[in-house]
């Protein structure tokens, strides 16, 4: 590993952004080098991956400015960017499954024959991806179809798209998170070797061990804010983790844990389009978590016993009774008493155009009508009471749930589940993209649901909100349940979580 | 290399399933009535086809890039409608009035297209609403310029293109050809014809990654104009005659042409090369159910039914694909 | 979508904005522009042209909130008459044929449907396709000639003033507005046109609702089709080519593309 140099080269200063309700980057300021890896670690919602987006041209910087090799940076959108020599490289990769690995590449900037003519030149396109493939020692054919690739090679392909721009600052958002060891492994060689030809690296990543494998520098960010930067070399493991966190474990995720009741969800080899064989429990009065990389199959499976995904084999038990229903749909889930809240909200969760209360009762529209008819004062009443108990913060149910805050739309999600009354209720990544106050509160609502005796399933990627609400935790990679560990028995442990979901084996200890 | 070659075998695994299509009608057709296969009948299906085939190149670049243009019909009509009007001005227009004539339709067409292009381009309307609205406002353009009546009556001048003879080809077939030819390998080897597969794949990866989106939606609805303004052009000198109605359905067709010749609705996918197939197909049918003596109703009916059959099949093969791709490949399995 | 809220808001005024230039115009440009006979004319046009476009235009406000379309509208209108009309003359039975009528609407409403929410195919291809189909049917049957000379019986049941007529129409139009905005089964219609995937998660029976808007859509052709057969007197294979269009643009004027269908009723 080479000692980066100490140029400076780019320079943010109190930059901020905000969006309807909430600050997501409060005068953030630092700065990355030349030829450094730079990491920017931070809890969900810490700002991160906005303050990356605002890098690479994406979101628009409401203030404050930032320098790049000393000269004003000011990116309109991500071509500008990519001009500029900043490149970046999405959690859910931008990809064209149709087109080949060379096609994905070059789009945009296809190299010409004769340049009066404006032909391709499909050859010299072949070969010039061949070049940075090998360069990068990447196994990978040119003339590949992307959608035959796996997830990590698709990642190869953006990393070799980023690099043929030739750019000067390439930056990742959470690129390992549904990599395995290996793949890692090889991501990092490679990050290792464009740090050696003076590139620079900034990447979002969630783990200690990487921030120390190849760290260089690494910034801590917290709830919007710049907490500080410390020089890897020099760091203590503690001292980050407090940045990070600001308080103890235990404050955050208050469960009142208490005896099992009675089974409510038992899943039997059940089998489906991405998991299969997949047995698992949850009991009445029980948290359970569901542990897993992206891509495990864990919102499948959840679909699946939502009646919004096909089942292929296997059993679902609901209350002790196995599923019998040959066609079978989320309204048949619901009136088996499950709710699901699905991890878009946006897209799967919410009718953003309408007003809040209309959101709040569309579940339970039989609770607000006469017959056919809709009750529109009982809605209001029922949606206000809601709004009042979930503390989401409006000035009228009226108003469109498009306006409210990440935090604030996820409560009108519970809000509207909550009115069924269900017994069994799937979270998928219940907190994503929301403030601390409202990840607290919601926290408060999932310990209250399980001390009345509802059964709760969380899906999260979250792993110490995973450890401190749950009361087993299943673990899950590649379709497949690999294990299921018990708080009772033995205490969580981060790092034998992550172990599992990244590289399989057994975790019955 | 070995993707490279399973690609290939892909693909011609692909056509042939259309050729033995092709096949087996004109084998079907010809047992029934004798006079399928007779030169003179194979002419008019190839000539048929061409128009078509014109239209479709249009339809078949909206389709790949995950829109489409309702309005060819209704271009083809009032460019159509446009030339004929200003050639009725002379008792017998000369080959100069003809190119005028040719020339008035192209920019008819491209006025249409460039219509749709901004509104679905540049300000990102729906492109199915747009381009039914454009649809609508042809035809009915169409109408008012002839007052609803059908003009016919053209000199050899007008037929030339549509009608004459190049040596013993027609000289129809040579114009398609060359613009299929041209726009084939334009499709094939120019940012342009690059970027619109790009964009049909995903539109978001395409801007993300510097194509100007609205750019090359505007441009594919221009050419498409302009190609169904020639279309419109080519028509009328082929049936010697033009009216209101004269290219009612045409949409229709290029749609099924497309999407037959293997171009799918998801978008990214396909080609011109399947097109001409889908084309030729489609001209086949029609042709075949005329000899055998269906009535225009019923042949109507039977194309419809064809075509919303092929739909049926685009569409359930789509979901077939779409889970197949989903599901998981397990490494012991 | 607010771009596309405020082009439709321009085209609203801007119609307004045309008939008032347009009676400008007339008025000026003729001396009989304001007679009495020419008047009665419009109203007679308006009134009979009317009932038959409201209609359809309710039917197609609630296929658009879905964000479907139906432009096999006007076909279905051809057909289901025709299938009436045939019926009719060959049994002389007039209830017999009203009611295959508008079987038929509803059956061609459920193919519609069945195309669009279960094999899910695109609006505007399965509903085209439709009307081809059907458009090409109805010319077999009829051979390209028309049906008239109804029984009787028909006469004497459509026989009502036009105002019945439009009165009858407002009275559905209340109904079905009535329907998508103050009852569950509106609530659910919009919940599938503002995100159908949130709206099956929330418990909504998707591809019933669908099916069922289509199905109404194709009873309210159906009806039209009765409706006109008595003002023409007759029945062809083109009735109704432009029917599509019209319903289309007067849903469209009258402000329904977004979720807030309050239906206007622009009596073009």
């Amino acid at each position: 590993m080479g000692i980066p140099s100490k140029e400076v080269r780019m320079e943010i200063r109190h930059i901020c952004k905000s969006f309807p309700g909430v600050k997501a980057v409060d005068d953030v300021s630092f700065d990355i080098r030349k030829g450094e890896i730079h990491v920017l670690i931070g809890e969900n919602g810490a700002g991160k991956s906005t303050l990356l987006k605002m890098l690479a041209g994406i979101y628009s910087i409401d203030a404050g400015e930032i320098l790049l090799e000393g000269k004003p940076y000011h990116p309109k959108n991500v071509i500008d960017a990519q001009k500029n020599g900043v490149a970046m490289i999405h959690q859910e990769l931008n990809m064209m499954q149709n087109r080949t690995v060379a096609q994905n590449v070059f789009v945009g900037r296809e190299p010409y024959r004769m340049e009066k003519l404006k032909l391709v030149d499909h050859r010299r396109m072949l070969r010039e991806c061949r070049e940075v493939l090998e360069s990068l020692d990447i196994d990978l054919q040119p003339d590949a179809l992307v959608k035959d690739l796996s997830i990590a090679q698709q990642q190869m392909v953006e990393l070799t798209k980023a690099i043929s721009m030739r750019s000067s600052l390439l930056i990742m958002d959470e690129p390992t998170s549904s990599l395995t060891t290996k793949e890692i492994d090889n991501l990092f060689r490679i990050t290792r070797q464009l740090k050696e030809s003076g590139t620079s690296v900034l990447f979002i990543s969630h783990r200690m061990e990487e921030i120390l494998e190849i760290g260089d520098r690494v910034t801590v960010m917290r709830d919007g804010c710049y907490v500080g930067t410390r020089e890897v070399e020099h760091l203590e493991m503690q001292e980050l983790i407090t940045m990070m966190i600001g308080r103890s474990l235990e404050d955050v995720y208050c469960r009142n844990y208490q005896e099992a009741g009675r089974e409510a969800l038992r899943l039997q080899n059940l089998t489906g389009l991405r998991f299969r064989n997949v047995s698992l429990e949850v009991r009445q009065g029980e948290v359970v978590g569901l542990a897993g990389l992206v891509g495990a199959g864990r919102t499948e499976i959840a679909k699946a016993v939502f009646g919004y995904e096909p089942v292929e084999g296997g059993s679902i038990f609901v209350q002790g009774e196995e599923l019998k229903e040959r066609f079978y749909t989320p309204r048949k889930a619901i009136q088996k008493s499950i709710s699901f809240l699905p991890e878009n909200r946006k897209e799967e969760g919410l009718f953003l155009d309408w007003p809040i209360r209309s959101n709040i009762t569309q579940v339970a529209l039989n609770q607000i009508s006469k017959g056919i008819f809709i009750d529109k004062k009982k809605e209001e009443s029922l949606s206000d009471s809601q709004i009042e108990a979930l503390k989401i913060i409006t000035t009228s149910g009226e108003k469109k749930v498009l306006e409210l805050s990440g935090g604030n739309q996820q409560k009108v999600v519970v809000a509207k589940w909550l009115m069924t009354k269900s017994r069994v209720f799937i979270f998928d990544e219940p907190t994503r993209g929301i403030d601390v106050g409202a990840k607290s509160e919601i926290y408060e609502i999932i310990d209250r649901l399980a001390s009345e005796g509802a059964a709760i399933l969380i899906i999260s990627s979250d792993m110490p909100e995973l450890i401190g609400l749950s009361d087993r935790i299943y673990t899950m990679k590649d379709g497949e349940i690999i294990g299921m560990l018990d708080r009772k028995k033995k205490a969580f442990s981060q790092e034998v979580i992550l172990k599992l979901i990244m590289e399989g084996g057994c975790a019955d200890e | 290399m070995n993707s490279q070659r399973n690609g290939l075998v892909k693909k011609m695994a692909r056509i042939p399933m259309i050729f033995w299509g092709i096949l087996a009608a004109s084998i079907l057709f010809g047992s029934l009535q004798d006079k399928f296969f007779l030169w003179m009948n194979v002419e008019n299906i190839l000539r048929n086809t061409a128009i078509l085939l014109i239209v479709s190149i249009g339809m078949t670049m909206a389709i790949l890039s995950g829109k489409i243009d309702l309005s060819v019909g209704g271009t083809m009509t009032f460019a159509g409608m446009a030339s004929a009007v200003f050639l009725k001005q002379f008792a017998d227009p000369a080959a100069s009035h003809v190119a005028a004539a040719l020339l008035l339709a192209v920019v008819a067409g491209a006025a249409v297209g460039a219509v749709n292009g901004y509104f679905i381009g540049v300000k990102k309307y729906d492109n199915w609403l747009i381009s039914f609205a454009t649809m609508s406002i042809t035809f009915g353009l169409a109408q008012v310029v002839t007052g609803g009546n059908i003009i016919s009556g053209f000199n050899k001048s007008v037929r030339f293109l549509g009608d004459g003879k190049i040596g013993a080809v027609s000289v129809l077939l040579i114009v398609a050809a060359v613009l299929v030819g041209v726009m084939w390998y334009a499709l094939r080897n120019t940012r342009f014809g690059m970027h619109i597969y790009a964009v049909g794949d995903s539109e978001q990866c395409a801007e993300l990654s510097g194509v100007w989106v609205g750019k090359v939606n505007f441009q594919i609805y221009l050419l498409s104009g302009i190609f169904a303004g020639i279309s419109g052009f080519l028509l009328l000198s082929k049936t010697n005659s033009m009216g209101p109605i004269a290219a009612e359905g045409y949409e229709f067709n290029a749609i099924a042409a497309t999407i037959v010749g293997g171009t799918s609705f998801d978008g990214g996918k396909g080609g011109l090369g399947g097109t001409i197939f889908g084309a030729l197909f489609i001209a086949v049918v029609k042709n075949g159910l005329q000899l055998i003596g269906f009535s225009v109703y019923l042949q109507q009916t039977c194309v419809g039914v064809c075509i919303l059959a092929i739909i049926l099949i685009d569409v359930l093969g789509s979901h077939v694909k779409r889970k197949k791709r989903m599901r998981r490949q397990y490494k012991d399995a | 979508m607010r771009k596309t809220k405020w082009k439709w808001e321009i085209r609203k005024y801007s119609r307004a904005f045309l008939l008032l230039a347009l009676l400008l115009f007339f008025s000026l440009a003729t001396d009989t522009f304001w007679s009495f006979d020419n008047w009665s004319n419009v109203a007679n046009i308006v009134l009979y042209q009317a009932p038959v476009l409201i209609l359809l235009s309710i039917g197609m406000t609630l296929v658009i909130v879905l964000k479907g379309i139906d432009l096999s509208i006007g076909a279905v209108v051809a057909f289901s008459s025709t299938i009436a009309a045939i019926l009719m003359k060959n049994t002389q039975n007039v209830v017999l044929g009203i009611l295959a009528g508008i079987l038929v609407g509803a059956l061609m409403g459920l193919l519609n449907g069945i195309l669009i929410a279960v094999v899910k195919i695109p609006p505007y291809i399965a509903t085209i396709s439709v009307q081809w189909i059907l458009k090409g049917v109805t010319n077999i049957i009829l051979q390209g000639s028309s049906l008239y000379q109804f029984p009787e019986g028909f006469k004497r049941l459509m026989q009502s003033t036009a105002w019945n007529y439009l009165l009858v129409s407002a009275a559905v139009a209340l109904a079905m507005g009535i329907l998508l905005t103050r009852t569950t089964y509106g609530r659910n219609i919009y919940a599938i046109g503002i995100n159908g995937v949130a709206a099956k998660i929330s418990g909504v029976r998707t591809e019933l609702v669908m099916v069922s808007v289509y199905m109404i859509i194709g009873v309210l052709g159906a009806i039209t089709g009765i409706i006109y057969m008595s003002f023409l007197g007759g029945v062809d294979a083109n009735i109704g080519a432009d029917f599509p269009i019209r319903a289309i643009s007067a849903t469209l004027v009258g402000g329904t593309y977004l979720e807030e269908g309050r239906e206007a009723f622009p009596m073009r």
